[in-house]
Parts: structure tokens; C-alpha cells; sequence
């Protein structure tokens, strides 16, 4: 079963002719929750008062979730899409823990 | 291995830019579409009441002073920050004295008359262009999916970029297909910037800031329940309350404030006036306008560049000059310099206008190209297309004379009419509907997207000519009385007219014709 998967996930497809479901919304809502962790974290990291530096990522975090969406649509496997989302969002969750 | 992955990886990038911009591109075409209309709002504004048709005034001229007291004559109107708006801000030509809570009062400078203002259901054109720019008519959905298409379309732009640099695009064209792609790649290498400059400060209004709730929980640490509580003191900074003393006192006149305030800072042009405690001793005016010579960095939302002085001994409290702000205030400006052109000159508008046409028919090539490859060929004689076309022939050029018929009922239909914006707008989006009808009635999509072009285009010349008969004058009577900025749009209507029947006349009538059509645009035969 987990092996089952693990090959479903792991072994690249035959051609990139078709985007699939699972990167589609891995691509959207993955990149939409990475992105808005992540620019939620940037706030706290640019050197600046938080109301200042907030408006760096509220003026940005769409541009941001563009640009991850495409970084996970574009990745080998579908593994890797994924991963790409989780690890991201797991690390940027404990700092904002961690600060909050 | 290396070969296979560089494989999927281009094969990919291809196909998520084919999905998506046939996703996204009827909704980002319409924004495009209404976005110029938007980006003349000013004029139009002043164009479609007949109240406003009033020659521009020097504001140093007009006596407030008069108005204010009128105003607050209604005891129901509040006496406390009283916001004056100065005649030429965002085109309109008369005083509008207003308050945050209560609907503005509307002045002619020259007699100093009250304006019999046509509210919301008499006329409601410009903003109604303005509200289907932005997907306002379905509320919070359409706000929302017109965000997320501007997120969208940002993907097309990331992804048709690294296309570009990855693949060396042929620009010797040799078929349709290849013209198609080549005008799509042409004008979008050349205008990127500013359509990604655009569309990016779209998305922030639209989800950005919807959106941000959580975003401001967490950086407030459980304080603010909206972005606003976060970096509003950044963005909006609010002057502080002065305590009034009680005294009251006689005023000065307002306009020789303004006179002393463009003595002090002789760039700034001056769009509103803030009147704090009023008749009091303490009382004080803060003049609020932008600089035209520092673009991008002030006179939007922002960064607004103000003279404080006070009323009562006329002596200059304090000034703020357009580049006294903090770093992230310049960033948010000038990400939404190009969206809104605050304060900027018709030239300018004129320049930004022709470059989004120039994206939307950039958008509509990309669509076309996209048909032709999807087409399916019987014997090389039947041609099929995809039924996408109809409904993107229908939405994309079936909006043109839908649009006319909304310019053309603004002076057809009688002010005193009930309910006068509901019939425009019904009308307006059952002729819409109607194309999408006409499209599939008409087999042959070419001789329906000329015949779109004549009616539109037509729709647009009489607009116009009903406008004078309405007003019943004539053009050189408005440019004698310095309403130019009025008669700018009628000549501009009548100009993109004769532009859409000249359109009309050219289009190819069917497919053998265009084909034909497109070598003798390359100089081929």
C-alpha cells in the first residue's frame, strides 16, 4: 500500500504533456499556503519595524504564491512537488511558532 | 536521464502556460478591456453628467469660505474634519465638500451654486466601467476571481519569460500560427514591466488585501483583526486630533491659503483641502496635493505630500514634502503608480492606455493562436474550432458594441427616467449576451467579428453625436468655454469609432481570405 504510493509518487511521468490533477492543486493551494507562511516569516526577518515590513509582504505574497506555484508545477516528480510544499511549510510553521 | 528530465521540464513549462492562459485569459482580457476605460475615468466621469459640464476655474479663485458655511448651515452636517475637494481632482471641474461619513455636497466654482449632483441610479458610468474592471458586479466572488486570475496571469508572465529565454522564437514568420505567436511574443518581450506591474498591484487589492487577515493576526500577535491595524500608521498616517479651545474665531479666506501654500512649495499641485476644528481658534487647514515632477514615489494612496496651516493666523505649522516618508510607503507607491496614474497629466494616461490596448490584443493573438492549433482539419477544406472560440469571439469583441450601447443610452435615455442606470446596465448585458448568441448564429466567426466592429463602432460615433443633441451645442461652443478635458472624450469616441469600422472593413470575410489576409500584412505577395 505505502509502497504503492511511494511508486505513484515517485516515478516521473512518460511526457509533460498533461499538468494532472495532483500537481494542479499541490500547485495552487501548496503554493498558496508556502507562500503566505513564508511572507508572514519575512515580516519578522527584514530588519525593520513589523509595521513596516509588513507592508513588503502584503504588497508582495501574491507575486510570491506566482512564483511558487510554478516552482511545484515545474518539479520532476510528483514527489518532489509535494515535498516541496510540505518541507517549506513545516520549517516556515515552527519559526512562526517560535516568534509568535 | 538529464535528456528526459530537461525534456518533461520544457514540455511542461509549455503546457502550463497553454492552460493556463486559455484559463485565464477571457477574464484578463476583460479586465484589460474595462481597465482603459478606467484609466480615463476622470473624464468620462466628467463627461457623463450633465452638471459637470462646467469650464475649468484657477482654484485660487473661488471662494470656500461661502461653502463651507452653507454646508454647515445642515445641522446634520458633521463640523469636524470637513474634506474639501478641489476642482480638477480626478477630473471632476466642481467643489466637493465632504466628510468621511456623510455623502458629498457638490458646488459650481463660478457661481458658487449648489449642484443638482445625479446620484447613482441617474448616472453611473464611468464607476460602472471601473466596478466590471475589477469584478465588483459579483461582489466578493467576482472581486475574488478576478484576484486570482491576476495571480494567473503572473504565472503566464513567469512561465512565457522563461520560455522566452529558453527558447530562440523564429521571427521569420511563415504561416497564421507563426504570425500569431510572433505579434504574442513581440509585444509582451517589450511590455511586460508594466503589465506585470499592473497586474501585480491588482492582485494585492483584490486577494492580497482580502486575504490578509490571518497574516495580521499573526504579526500582531493577536492584536489586529485587519491588515489595516498592522501597517495602517505606515500607509495612512492620520494627523493627530488638536484639542479645540472654544474660542471662535473668524477665518481666513481658504484660497489665500492656497496662495501662501504654492508660495512655500511652488510644485506641489493641490487637490484637497482638510479642515480641522473649524471656526476655532486652533482651527488649521491641511493642504494635501502631490508632486508631478517626482513620479512613482508620491500623490497616490500613500505618500501624499501636505502644507499645514493654520485658518485663524494664517502661519505654516508644518510641511511634508513628497520625500519625506519611510522606504516601504515609496515601495507601495510606486507598485501602484501605474494602476491608478494619480495625478497624471493626460499624455501620460494617453501612453499607459495604448500600452494595455496593446496587451489585450497581445492576449487576443495568444487565444487565436492557440485555436488554430487546436483546429481540427477535414480533407484540408472543413475547417473546425474548438467551441471556445464563439464564446471568446462573443466576450472579446462582442464587449465592443455592448460598450457602445452603454455609452450611447447614457444620452439617449432621460435623466428624469426611473431607474435609469438598471435599464442601461440590463440592456448593456443582454446585447452582450445577444453576441454570444450572434456568434454562434453566424457560422462564419470572420463576417460576425466585422460586423461587431461596425455596430460597435457606430454605437460609439452616436454616442457622441447624441451628446450634442442632448446638450444641444456644438463642439466649438464647449472648447470656447473651457470644457476640453469634455470635448476630448466625445473626439476620442468618435476617433476609436472610425477606428473600429475602419477594423471592420478590413477583416478578411472567411478563412481562405485570411490566410491570404495575414502574407499581405507581411508584405509577402
Amino acid at each position: 500500500m505505502i509502497l504503492n504510493i511511494y511508486k505513484y509518487l515517485a516515478i516521473p511521468e512518460q511526457n509533460g504533456k498533461e499538468i494532472g490533477l495532483f500537481r494542479i492543486l499541490t500547485a495552487i493551494f501548496g503554493g498558496l499556503i508556502v507562500a503566505y507562511l513564508g511572507m508572514t516569516l519575512i515580516a519578522f526577518i527584514i530588519p525593520w519595524e513589523i509595521k513596516e515590513s509588513a507592508v513588503i509582504s502584503i504588497m508582495f505574497n501574491t507575486f510570491v504564491w506566482a512564483c511558487i506555484s510554478t516552482w511545484i508545477a515545474l518539479s520532476y516528480t510528483k514527489l518532489s512537488a509535494l515535498l516541496k510544499f510540505l518541507i517549506p511549510s513545516i520549517v516556515f510553521s515552527i519559526a512562526l511558532y517560535i516568534l509568535y | 536521464m538529464e535528456n528526459s528530465k530537461s525534456k518533461l521540464f520544457k514540455q511542461r513549462l509549455f503546457r502550463i502556460h497553454i492552460a493556463s492562459g486559455i484559463v485565464f485569459s477571457i477574464i484578463m482580457y476583460l479586465a484589460v478591456f474595462f481597465g482603459v476605460f478606467a484609466i480615463f475615468l476622470p473624464y468620462i466621469q466628467a463627461w457623463e453628467k450633465p452638471s459637470r459640464h462646467i469650464g475649468a476655474v484657477d482654484i485660487k479663485t473661488i471662494d470656500y469660505n461661502y461653502m463651507v458655511d452653507e454646508v454647515l448651515n445642515n445641522p446634520n452636517f458633521p463640523k469636524n474634519n470637513i474634506i474639501i475637494n478641489l476642482p480638477g481632482r480626478v477630473g471632476d471641474p466642481a467643489v466637493g465638500i465632504t466628510h468621511r461619513f456623510v455623502s458629498p455636497v457638490f458646488f459650481n466654482p463660478h457661481t458658487k451654486e449648489l449642484l443638482k449632483n445625479e446620484d447613482k441610479t441617474q448616472s453611473y458610468l464611468a464607476e460602472f466601467f471601473n466596478e466590471l474592471h475589477y469584478g465588483q458586479p459579483l461582489k466578493l466572488l467576482g472581486r475574488l476571481s478576478f484576484g486570482f486570475v491576476a495571480v494567473g496571469v503572473m504565472v503566464l508572465i513567469i512561465t512565457g519569460l522563461i520560455l522566452i529565454y529558453i527558447f530562440k522564437f523564429n521571427y521569420k514568420a511563415k504561416n497564421q500560427q507563426a504570425l500569431f505567436s510572433t505579434i504574442h511574443v513581440k509585444v509582451f518581450t517589450w511590455l511586460f514591466l508594466p503589465f506585470f506591474l499592473i497586474t501585480l498591484s491588482g492582485a494585492v487589492m483584490n486577494i492580497g488585501l482580502v486575504g490578509s487577515g490571518p497574516m495580521a493576526k499573526i504579526l500582531s500577535h493577536g492584536e489586529a483583526n485587519s491588515i489595516d491595524g498592522v501597517v495602517g500608521t505606515v500607509l495612512f498616517p492620520q494627523s493627530k486630533p488638536v484639542k479645540s479651545s472654544g474660542n471662535s474665531v473668524e477665518m481666513k479666506p481658504i484660497n489665500e491659503l492656497l496662495i501662501k501654500a504654492s508660495s512655500i512649495n511652488e510644485h506641489l499641485v493641490f487637490k484637497q483641502v482638510k479642515l480641522i476644528n473649524w471656526k476655532d481658534e486652533t482651527a488649521i487647514v491641511e493642504i494635501v496635493g502631490y508632486n508631478p515632477y517626482k513620479p512613482f514615489l508620491n500623490g497616490g494612496f500613500f505618500n501624499q505630500p501636505s502644507i499645514t496651516i493654520s485658518a485663524y493666523t494664517g502661519e505654516v505649522i508644518s510641511e511634508k514634502k513628497a520625500l519625506d516618508n519611510v522606504l516601504p510607503a515609496f515601495i507601495a507607491e510606486s507598485l501602484f503608480f501605474l494602476h491608478f496614474l494619480s495625478g497624471i497629466d493626460i499624455f501620460s494616461r494617453i501612453v499607459v492606455g495604448l500600452m494595455m490596448i496593446l496587451c489585450g490584443i497581445a492576449i487576443g493573438f495568444g487565444v487565436m493562436l492557440w485555436l488554430e492549433k487546436k483546429a481540427k482539419h477535414y480533407e484540408d477544406k472543413i475547417t473546425f474550432y474548438h467551441w471556445m472560440g464563439k464564446f471568446s469571439l462573443a466576450t472579446m469583441i462582442g464587449v465592443i458594441p455592448a460598450s457602445g450601447v452603454i455609452l450611447a443610452l447614457q444620452w439617449l435615455l432621460p435623466f428624469d427616467l426611473q431607474d435609469r442606470v438598471l435599464w442601461q446596465q440590463g440592456i448593456f448585458y443582454n446585447t452582450w449576451l445577444f453576441t454570444l448568441f450572434w456568434s454562434f448564429y453566424r457560422i462564419n466567426s470572420y463576417q460576425a467579428s466585422k460586423e461587431f466592429f461596425l455596430v460597435g463602432g457606430s454605437l460609439f460615433i452616436l454616442s457622441t453625436i447624441f451628446h450634442y443633441i442632448y446638450l444641444g451645442t456644438t463642439p466649438i461652443s464647449l472648447i470656447q468655454n473651457n470644457m476640453i478635458n469634455i470635448f476630448g472624450v466625445d473626439a476620442i469616441l468618435c476617433l476609436v469609432g472610425f477606428c473600429f469600422i475602419f477594423i471592420s472593413i478590413k477583416l478578411p470575410k472567411n478563412r481562405q481570405e485570411a490566410i491570404l489576409f495575414w502574407k499581405i500584412q507581411k508584405g509577402e505577395i
